[in-house]
């Protein structure tokens, strides 16, 4: 037996030699290493507001994880869309009637978030609409919404957001949510419902047959992706210090390029949050890195573009040397 | 013949079912009655309603009409949580296994609620333990990850997936077929202690052995309908396969077409000079004549797949070379492209994964490979592909005959003529068949025999890999006997027998034939 194979029969590694985020997470220490060389800046406390611009896109790729793990081209289109919905509603319909108790906004994102997962989970896991199609409509639906509800930027919001962007701390507030949101989740692992989701992702067939009930798993997927994007939009208010219809959409894209990049199969089955974050973080680092060098935005598309593919053809190799017999 | 005395404790009871795929009938009028402490055998040809039977019981459909009793109790059997709930597991054929999770959760996977578990981590992982060391899986396999095990060690863990369940009934769907002989063992012997507790099994196979081996009664299939249902006594392998078969006058599979034709005068067309399968093995010769059918036998892993791949240009030998022979001008075959220019047809022994495209027609099916023939521009002429495809189904009696219907609709017999008519429309001179018939009914076997040697008399050469010797006996003039990756003897004439065949295979000269 070889080590990794004695660690992982011991340490409950799932069998597995390498976890399948640790690519990603080598990847985001050697840009935290670039970006330090190119900025000394960020060593010294720049890294806070660099993690709290990020925070939004993190929340969100770990928004995408439970439907991609669920697998059965399961993928969310609408969260972008859905968490800046849910911003706007915040800022355009509760806070100007005066509901704005930190907890009143708080639960109303969440449960808004989770309204826009059952919707999707309904159209996808029950109703069976591919899920792309699925999300593709209320991406549409949420975004139309979202500019009837507030047609010009709005910055009227309680000045308890500014709490999350806070950076005096030994990490910026909004770490706090990410790690509650991430506890949670472990909480979730602890359950019986991570295995389903894990067997239903990498094999449905094999999940129905031995009674795994996969339409609820799928569905309760979406959920918890929407019960995440409700965070999602709640920092995302607290980051742009207010509401802006056009902002949500263009997370989707790149919280889906963040889960592909943190090793999370897009076939369903394999990663976790760890991943997404990870993939969220490297995604935001090499932005910001690319802006330090004042490459134009059109370039960074192009960068982006071909990132992705590197990285999603590097784990598929890397994967099938690794489940090689 | 069938027991109709009252039963009040039966486990299960099937009455009067019908079940319909879209306009196919799969079963009707199928009555099946599995009575508490019985192996119950579930026999039939291809297409006889087996499978659809299996996957009623498993909850994975529910019938047309027709009543399922359980325990006495009509049910609806919604789905297959609740098929266990009523203490019914099924084992599929198919080795149904999540790579993604542990050995030990696919062991359990499916016995926890939504959320709730209901055995601890410790618990599972000692149950799984004590199961699969019963069915032979080591404790280095648990630690394992399922995609890394081998299909034999596959099958086990969906079978002690169903055995860790509390269940009246175990349906196994030709569960053994990927299963190594001390597994198969195994699991027969724990079958045996379960049946003694009360337990029963419907245990759906082809194969006569395994079935006289194992079971108290069994129901016999053919074409939906439940013919019968014979006790242990009276189910003799020749009174079953009548009763599969529906006729009286039953050809045995031994009576050799191959030995009583005429001899065939020996035009060398494919000969091996010398050729080594692995790094590290011994060359050897072999020989094929036009209008042969050439056997190839073997223990799984021992080569025999490999000699057809490189017949077959999938891959080159590592030594020696292969020589082709037509019309006088020898070639050496470069690659399967080229192989299949030169008139080899290669037919794979997955038939699901390597050949067939499930979502297309019998007619896209069996033209795929033909299609370049009949364009022009890259426009297809449908009127001679119809034509080629119209004969290849009548010469191999595919039904049904309509080359509309959808591949995914066929058994898996006729899928497989269709693979083959397939490759017999490229018209080749030398068909390269790995395992056709594995999982393919007697009555389907007989009749492919003889358009095997049907084409071998147009002057075809078949090679005819089979893990069934008794096929071999059947089919083929000459057997190939391999063993550690190189032929060991060919066999032909008076020394072509069950006995020979399995003594080079294992390498004991000695061996008893296992069916006298």
């Amino acid at each position: 037996m070889t080590i990794a194979g004695v660690i992982a029969h011991r340490g409950g590694l799932r069998g597995k030699s390498v976890p399948y985020f640790v690519p990603a997470l080598v990847a985001v220490v050697a840009m935290v290493v670039g970006t330090g060389a190119r900025n000394p800046a960020f060593y010294d406390g720049g890294w806070k507001q660099v993690l709290v611009y990020a925070s939004p896109l993190i929340l969100l790729a770990m928004a995408q994880t439970p439907v991609v793990l669920a697998g059965g081209g399961g993928l969310d289109l609408s969260i972008g869309p859905a968490a800046g919905l849910i911003s706007v509603i915040l800022a355009a319909e509760l806070i100007p009637r005066g509901i704005s108790v930190w907890w009143a906004i708080g639960i109303v994102a969440v449960l808004l978030g989770a309204l826009s997962g059952a919707v999707n989970g309904v159209l996808s896991a029950v109703i069976r609409i591919p899920p792309i199609i699925a999300t593709l409509a209320t991406y549409l639906v949420f975004t139309g919404l979202a500019s009837q509800l507030l047609s010009s930027p709005t910055g009227a919001i309680p000045s308890w957001f500014s709490w999350f962007v806070e950076t005096g701390g030994p990490v910026p507030n909004v770490t706090y949510v990410i790690v509650a949101v991430g506890l949670c989740w472990l909480a979730l692992c602890r359950t019986a419902y991570w295995r389903s989701l894990r067997a239903v992702g990498s094999n449905d067939r094999a999940a129905f047959t031995a009674g795994v009930p996969i339409i609820q798993v799928r569905f309760i997927a979406y959920v918890l992706t929407g019960l995440m994007t409700g965070v999602g939009g709640l920092v995302l208010t607290a980051v742009l210090g207010g509401a802006d219809s056009t902002v949500g959409p263009t997370y989707t894209l790149q919280a889906i390029a963040a889960v592909a990049l943190g090793g999370i199969s897009l076939a369903g089955g394999r990663g976790g949050l760890t991943g997404a974050v990870c993939g969220a973080a490297l995604l935001f680092l090499i932005q910001n890195y690319l802006t330090l060098l004042q490459v134009s935005s059109f370039v960074l598309q192009m960068i982006y573009g071909t990132v992705l593919i590197v990285a999603v053809v590097s784990n598929g190799i890397w994967d099938k040397r690794r489940r090689a017999r | 013949m069938r027991s109709d005395e009252a039963q009040p404790e039966l486990v299960v009871e099937l009455q009067d079912i019908q079940h319909r795929y879209g306009p196919t009938v799969a079963l009707d009028g199928c009555r099946l009655q599995i009575r508490p402490g019985e192996v119950h055998g579930l026999v039939g040809e291809n297409g006889s309603g087996k499978s659809t039977v299996v996957k009623l019981l498993a909850g994975v459909m529910t019938p047309t009409s027709g009543t399922i009793r359980v325990a006495g109790k009509t049910q609806r059997l919604t789905s297959p949580a609740h098929a266990h709930r009523l203490g019914i597991v099924t084992v599929f054929q198919e080795t149904l296994v999540a790579d993604e999770c542990t050995t030990v959760e696919n062991v359990f996977l499916g016995s926890d609620g939504l959320f709730r578990r209901s055995r601890s981590r410790a618990y599972e992982m000692r149950a799984a333990t004590e199961i699969l060391e019963r069915l032979g899986l080591s404790a280095a396999a648990l630690a394992t990850p399922p995609a890394k095990l081998s299909l034999a060690e596959r099958q086990t863990v969906t079978i002690a997936r169903a055995l860790v369940r509390d269940w009246r009934l175990l349906v196994l769907d030709e569960a053994t077929s990927a299963l190594d002989l001390a597994t198969r063992d195994r699991l027969f012997t724990l079958i045996a202690e379960h049946r003694d507790s009360g337990r029963s099994v419907l245990f759906v196979s082809h194969r006569m052995d395994e079935l006289r081996l194992l079971i108290d009664r069994a129901t016999v299939q053919r074409s939906g309908t439940t013919v019968g249902t014979l006790d242990r006594r009276q189910a003799t392998s020749r009174r079953l396969l009548e009763m599969m078969i529906g006729r009286q006058d039953l050809p045995i599979a031994a009576a050799r077409h191959g030995s009583s034709g005429p001899h065939r005068e020996a035009e060398v067309v494919v000969s091996c000079h010398q050729i080594a399968l692995g790094a590290t093995t011994e060359p050897f010769d072999l020989s094929i004549s036009r209008g042969e059918v050439l056997g190839v036998a073997g223990l799984d892993g021992h080569g025999a797949g490999a000699l057809l791949e490189a017949l077959a240009g999938w891959r080159a030998p590592r030594h020696g070379m292969i020589e082709i022979t037509r019309g006088g001008e020898h070639h050496r075959v470069r690659g399967y492209r080229d192989a299949f220019r030169r008139g080899i047809a290669y037919v794979p022994a997955k038939r699901q994964e390597e050949g067939l495209f499930p979502a297309l027609s019998v007619w896209d099916n069996l033209a795929v490979a033909t299609l370049g023939r009949h364009s022009r521009f890259g426009l297809f002429r449908t009127g001679p592909i119809d034509r080629g495809v119209d004969e290849q189904l009548a010469r191999l009696g595919v039904v049904p005959r309509d080359s509309a219907t959808p591949i995914s609709a066929l058994s898996g017999g006729n899928a497989q003529k269709v693979l083959i008519g397939r490759w017999l429309a490229a018209k080749p001179w030398l068909l390269l068949l790995n395992d056709p018939l594995r999982g393919v009914d007697l009555g389907t076997k007989l009749d492919f025999y003889d358009r095997l040697q049907v084409l071998a008399q147009d002057g075809m050469s078949v090679v005819l890999l089979s893990t069934e010797i008794e096929e071999l006996l059947a089919a083929c003039d000459r057997v190939a006997v391999c063993r550690n990756h190189a032929i060991r003897a060919v066999l032909c004439g008076e020394r072509l027998s069950h006995a020979a065949i399995l003594a080079e295979m294992f390498g004991q000269p000695e061996t008893e034939d296992v069916r006298s």
